[in-house]
């Protein structure tokens, strides 16, 4: 498992599963399963930006880019390749 | 004494969150007029104007066209509703709302001093929790409002208003008990909502002898 990944799955759990990740799997469906909200949407911004260094457009803030943590994932690594 | 003009725009339901029964709510003895009142007698009083639209693109064909009250003079707050989107049934896209909210917001904030909140919708359905069970949607509900909610954040991020997290505060109630019906909200959770739009107002200093906090938005800051 990559870096990102683990990050992104940590943070998940931590924040948003009170640290009980057991049933998430990289394509769990986190708004769908009401793990994140739209306001979670939001702070996963914030941890980006602090983790990675990547300050994400708000175009981007859309459901499809969190909809797992493999699109989160995706996003990321598309901005660092962007950069 | 501070007069603060408050302009709800919106459906009733905008009205059942914030107004009490006194100002044409269908649910709290208490909305945000007499609650300010309560709590900040003697340094600031709120007048309600509510004015009925259904949803971003009718608010703004009305400020456009000059038959909104808001054509005419400036509020110092206006409060408008995601769930108004959903007014007309299913309600335009997500882009849609977005890019017409934006122009109505910079209509609004043309007035110096004019402050914007919106309010999101609870994506709670509870018909859809039942039916999904049944049979996969390949866009329930839920999902829908989630992006109406998402495209008043990304506003909030570039346009600097301020969003109530309506659906985050009726989560932390409990929606089974708070949302008897799509869009539908209990009067305690009216409550919470209108005290909260009161607390949004006291961290602005709408209440206090000082400048109001702006509104800055990305390209403002």
């Amino acid at each position: 498992m990559s870096d990102i990944k683990q990050a992104v799955r940590e943070q998940v759990i931590s924040e948003f599963m009170d640290g009980q990740g057991d049933k998430l799997t990289d394509e769990t469906r986190l708004v769908e399963e009401e793990i994140i909200d739209s306001l979670g949407i939001f702070l996963m911004l914030g941890f980006i930006k602090e983790r990675f260094g990547i300050e994400v457009d708000p175009e981007d803030v859309t459901l499809d880019n969190f909809a797992s943590v493999n699109t989160i994932v995706d996003l990321i690594n598309g901005k660092r390749d962007a950069a | 004494m501070e007069s603060i003009k408050l302009f709800l725009t919106g459906t009733d339901r905008l009205r059942d969150m914030l107004c009490s029964t006194a100002d044409g709510g269908r649910k709290l003895s208490r909305g945000v007029r007499e609650l300010v009142a309560e709590q900040y007698a003697g340094k600031a009083e709120v007048d309600v104007v509510f004015e009925p639209s259904v949803g971003a693109a009718s608010l703004r064909q009305a400020i456009e066209d000059g038959s909104s009250q808001l054509s005419e003079s400036a509020a110092n707050l206006v409060v408008t509703s995601v769930d108004a989107e959903f007014a007309a049934g299913d309600g335009a896209s997500a882009d849609a709302y977005e890019s017409d909210m934006l122009a109505v917001i910079r209509s609004i904030k043309a007035n110096p001093g004019s402050h914007v909140i919106v309010l999101l919708a609870s994506t709670i359905d509870p018909e859809t929790i039942v039916s999904n069970y049944q049979r996969e949607e390949s866009d329930p509900t839920s999902l829908r409002v989630h992006r109406y909610d998402l495209a008043a954040m990304r506003l909030s991020f570039e346009e600097g208003i301020s969003v109530l997290d309506v659906d985050r505060i009726i989560a932390e109630m409990g929606a089974a008990d708070h949302v008897p019906a799509f869009l539908e909200y209990s009067e305690g959770a009216c409550q919470a909502i209108a005290n909260e739009l009161v607390r949004i107002m006291d961290d602005y200093a709408f209440f206090d002898d000082r400048p109001l906090l702006p509104q800055v938005g990305r390209e403002d800051a």
